[in-house]
């Protein structure tokens, strides 16, 4: 909501309701625009954290009173109930309206098995934006990374994604991925929904939201 | 056992019935899409990388490369 700051009846500051603030001081000669981004550009919108009864976590940007061309999703030690689990991402239009299809997701994955390093391999997914496979749940396994969200909420535009995890894996043997997708739908995608495999809970770990701001 | 999901604003939700069947299927499709894919993750994890596989090439030569590569993929079988 926009505001204005008085100080002894003069107006100091306007802000315009999404973070700018506008300085009006007359010892500066001119009004002076204090940019949105000032004080850093990363906004903590949503922390999650895992409590093993919820099989998914599903964000929904529209909640939130300011809107981002980009949103971050990060992963810190995220363990699934079950052993031997994906855990994967998918977007939607709204939170009841989570898409299963027309994704274009590829990913590549390198693992080091513990003493060598094993195999490098590269796979694709239509039903999803994210999948990292195989995770393990003991203490010290899971998935953790960052996943970047460019223009979800862009109806006007695809959403696409960029995201880097690292996985530890139910054999304790270690994978890095790196993963890129495209929703073929071009559509304003409010939901952004992270969930384990084969009915398997979030059993612990965090998963927490950010919007950049670019201005 | 009912399956829940946490949404922003909302809180932690029940799955509906309808919601519950279509995670049924979904689970069976993974099911049997892991059972027809898992040779494919097993096997790129059990391959040596790259650097050593050419390594085999160079000091062994193509046979003992191939050896090598069937090892895997016997030990992880199409189905």
């Amino acid at each position: 909501m926009p505001g204005v700051l008085k100080l002894e009846g003069t107006n100091i500051a306007t802000g315009d309701g999404n973070g700018a603030v506008t300085i009006n001081n007359a010892t500066l000669g001119s009004a002076v625009t204090v940019p949105a981004s000032v004080g850093g550009t990363e906004v903590l919108l949503e922390k999650y954290t895992a409590n093993d009864s919820v099989t998914n976590k599903i964000f929904d940007l529209s909640t939130f009173s300011e809107t981002f061309n980009e949103y971050k999703l990060v992963l810190n030690k995220l363990i699934p109930t079950n052993d031997n689990c994906d855990i994967n991402g998918r977007l939607g239009t709204a939170t009841g309206s989570i898409q299963t299809t027309n994704y274009r997701m590829c990913r590549w994955h390198t693992y080091f098995s513990g003493t060598d390093q094993a195999g490098n391999s590269s796979l694709y997914s239509t039903d999803r934006f994210f999948l990292h496979t195989a995770l393990g749940n003991a203490t010290g396994e899971g998935l953790s990374g960052e996943m970047f969200i460019f223009s979800p909420r862009n109806a006007l535009t695809n959403t696409t994604t960029s995201c880097q995890t690292v996985g530890v894996y139910y054999d304790n043997s270690f994978e890095y991925q790196v993963c890129g997708s495209l929703n073929m739908n071009a559509q304003d995608d409010k939901a952004i929904q992270i969930y384990a495999e084969s009915s398997s809970n979030l059993k612990s770990g965090t998963i927490t939201l950010y919007g950049i701001r670019d201005a | 056992m009912p399956r829940f999901k946490h949404i922003t604003g909302v809180g932690v939700v029940q799955y509906t019935p309808e919601e519950e069947t279509e995670a049924d299927i979904e689970d069976a499709k993974s099911a049997e899409h892991t059972k027809l894919n898992q040779y494919k993750e097993d096997r790129s994890r059990a391959y040596p990388s790259y650097a050593d596989q050419l390594d085999t090439i160079y000091h062994q030569g193509i046979d003992a490369w191939k050896a090598e590569i069937k090892a895997v993929k016997d030990k992880y079988p199409k189905p």
